[in-house]
């Protein structure tokens, strides 16, 4: 048992730090704070400059490997990388779905052709992806993709429609998961395509929220084309690289996101020591009993991480203590939400309660009802639980 | 940053599970005023040497510290086993090892580790007075863990920790109790002389305190798992409509929770055993005790309701389960309590 960061790991962090000081200042100061999940389209354009300033310094993509453009950083070094960020509230990653989903995916299934086209404009942050992966009829239930996609000469032509696409409006390409063998069912007869964003075939509509802003979209094909060779992966074989790309996290962003859920819980407990209600016994102990799940929150993305790395290593499947993660950060984040309208009494009426404060509660707290839906919902995050991690049978 | 056993600890955990495992069981003890299983507790002391685990090597011990004494009272709490080794080791040899001198230590674990017992004091209403060059002390103690039966009586009073014999208490009256595995006797002390060496004031009882608390939780996350893991076993089994129960979804995401809450707090716990002598807010101690105590009550308690009819009958192991769960819960605090401890630490007073 080691909660010691490596030396090195330690004289990065200071690295990142003090160029995130002396970075995050001038004209991208206001982006602070910005962007992130709830914010998703705020300042795209100033983001845009941003992490072409990032990729410039050489801190895009770094856990590539540096043969494709990356600094091949530790898993040690992305976790203090993002861990800083999110001190310095950095703006949220217009690239992180490049980074982090289909840059790894290719650079594990692609061509080399695919690899010299679509990894440096990743690394540069001059291309931006999205994920075209859920359907109105395929959300928890993924396999059932009806976007289909059939072979016209050079190109593949797709027909169908995408659903909760976050950045399409934004994105020069989409990695689409499309049914290519037209007699398949489920998760057979799946291809995952790299289609560009900007031609006739493909339109963005943006889905409004219920926090009033518009941060994913429908996304429709009506015979969209790709060059045939845009492929990732074996033809009728993509769902093996679907589950590669949502299995390829390593849990560097958990206590990243572990701190910011503690900064925006300081801010409900700065809502509530302005109202003077810090007195209130009943409230004193939902505030002590949220700052103990924070902790915990720490304390199991640090056993998730080593549990992750151990089993990589030795090729074996991680514990039932990585399983319970995002049921765990989801329901957190959702009763910090409620805690935060709690705070405010009457003040939940209207919209400027959160007026001089470092986070919008009211965006929190509705913003968090999406937290127990995206990304695997609560109750399939439960079944996964029993059955993969209790033995339960399914 | 590696936030796991390792090997050496893994093979004691191993060990222990292992060892525990031959021992009678919580079905050992369900009846009222039962004792100890003395072979049993003569083995944990000779072959596993659990109490000399966290004593400094220079007091007789093997000079490890709380997070393998932590690892060994996981297991204990998963085996529950009936014995003296909660008072003895985290009311006893740790407060000594915390709050008292090299010296106070040598004379005073001495015994502890050839399998004398002790426990230690946490509801007193006493009063001490100094005369003739000691301590004398006077007044009662409510519910002690192994009150009746400990060699050794650790007492907090504002003189600091008095370590009082068995033989010098007047009167020592059990009490018929929740959890019949874990004994608790009301003591009376009639002006018992305890002379300065005897006195521990290295350090406050509050330090104590806060490693019993996290000996405490890593006990209940063993028990807990204990609990979910005789759910698991019984759903996969039972069959009604034609399936094991365990298929359907409202066992299963029962089940789900109940391993969120064992796993939360096996985190929190191992980081709070980590952190014991450098978290200044105490945050990490208060975070383990709380979710521990939740976890086990939430553990038991869907225990009994998973294994339907039967979780409710005596022979089922789930009831002294749920028992240990409501019992230790008001031990050290309850959760209650350390949720408002740790809004005092993070919020600073009222």
């Amino acid at each position: 048992m080691e909660l010691q960061w490596s030396t090195e790991a330690q004289a990065f962090r200071e690295e990142v730090r003090t160029w995130l000081e002396d970075n995050l200042v001038g004209a991208f100061a206001k982006l602070r704070g910005r962007g992130g999940l709830g914010d998703m389209d705020a300042f795209v354009e100033e983001r845009r400059v941003w992490e072409k300033h990032l990729a410039a310094a050489g801190w895009s993509c770094l856990a590539w490997p540096e043969a494709y453009g990356g600094r091949g950083a530790s898993l040690e070094q992305e976790i203090v990388f993002q861990e800083e960020y999110a001190r310095a509230r950095g703006p949220g990653r217009l690239g992180h779905i490049g980074e982090g989903l289909l840059g790894p995916t290719v650079i594990r299934f692609g061509t080399d052709a695919q690899k010299a086209r679509f990894l440096p404009p990743i690394v540069d942050c001059t291309e931006l992806w999205c994920q075209g992966y859920s359907e109105p009829n395929a959300g928890s239930d993924l396999a059932n993709v009806q976007t289909r996609a059939h072979r016209d000469g050079d190109d593949w032509v797709i027909t169908g429609q995408k659903v909760w696409t976050s950045l399409a409006e934004f994105s020069e390409w989409c990695f689409v998961l499309a049914r290519t063998d037209s007699d398949s069912q489920r998760h057979k007869g799946i291809s995952c395509l790299l289609v560009p964003m900007d031609q006739p075939g493909v339109r963005v509509v943006p889905i409004r929220q219920m926090t009033g802003n518009a941060e994913f979209c429908e996304v429709f094909f009506d015979e969209a084309t790709c060059p045939a060779d845009h492929v990732v992966g074996p033809v009728n074989q993509g769902w093996k690289v679907a589950m590669y790309t949502l299995a390829v996290e390593r849990g560097a962003s958990t206590l990243a996101q572990n701190l910011s859920f503690q900064a925006e819980f300081d801010t409900v407990v700065e809502a509530a020591r302005r109202r003077g209600r810090l007195g209130d016994a009943a409230l004193r102990e939902r505030l002590g009993g949220m700052a103990i799940r924070l902790r915990a929150m720490r304390a199991s993305a640090l056993r998730a991480i080593t549990s992750f790395e151990t089993a990589q290593a030795a090729g074996t499947h991680a514990g039932r203590e990585t399983m319970i993660t995002k049921l765990q950060w989801a329901s957190l984040h959702r009763d910090l939400g409620e805690l935060a309208m709690d705070v405010l009494g009457d003040d939940v009426l209207s919209l400027d309660a959160s007026e001089g404060l470092e986070h919008d509660l009211h965006r929190l707290f509705l913003w968090a009802r999406s937290d127990t839906i995206y990304a695997g919902t609560n109750q399939v995050q439960r079944n996964l639980i029993a059955t993969r991690g209790l033995g339960l049978p399914r | 940053m590696h936030f796991a056993l390792d090997e050496d600890q893994e093979a004691l955990q191993e060990a222990a599970r292992d060892f525990l495992a031959e021992l009678p069981g919580p079905l050992s003890m369900t009846e009222q005023g039962q004792a100890y299983d003395a072979d049993a507790w003569a083995r944990l002391v000779e072959e596993q040497g659990f109490p000399a685990i966290a004593v400094p090597e220079e007091a007789g011990g093997w000079g490890y510290g709380l997070f393998e004494l932590a690892i060994v009272f996981e297991e204990a709490g998963r085996a529950m086993t009936p014995s003296p080794l909660f008072g003895t080791v985290a009311l006893g040899v740790v407060p000594i090892v915390t709050c008292g001198t090299p010296a106070q230590q040598g004379s005073l674990l001495e015994p502890l580790l050839t399998g004398g017992t002790a426990t230690a004091a946490l509801d007193v209403d006493v009063r001490v007075t100094r005369f003739g060059g000691a301590w004398t002390l006077s007044g009662t103690a409510r519910r002690v863990v192994d009150g009746h039966s400990a060699d050794l009586v650790l007492v907090p009073t504002e003189a600091g920790v008095l370590a009082v014999d068995g033989d010098a208490i007047a009167q020592r009256v059990r009490r018929d109790v929740l959890d019949t595995s874990r004994p608790l006797a009301d003591l009376v002390f009639d002006e018992v002389i305890v002379p300065d060496e005897r006195v521990l004031t290295a350090a406050p009882w509050s330090e104590a305190l806060r490693r019993a608390r996290v000996l405490l939780a890593a006990e209940s996350v063993g028990t807990a798992d204990a609990a979910l893991q005789t759910a698991v076993d019984y759903a996969k089994v039972r069959e009604q409509y034609g399936q094991a129960i365990g298929r359907f979804q409202a066992v299963q995401h029962l089940l789900a929770d109940v391993c969120l809450a064992v796993e939360e707090a096996r985190a929190a716990t191992w980081l709070a055993a980590a952190t014991v002598d450098t978290d200044s807010t105490g945050l990490d101690a208060l975070t383990a005790a709380a979710l521990a105590g939740d976890a086990l009550f939430q553990a038991a308690g869907q225990s009994i309701q998973v294994h339907g009819g039967v979780g409710f009958t005596w022979e089922c192991v789930a009831h002294m389960h749920f028992k240990r769960a409501r019992a230790s819960r008001a031990l050290l605090g309850e959760p209650a309590d350390h949720r408002r401890a740790a809004a005092d630490a993070v919020l600073g007073g009222a």
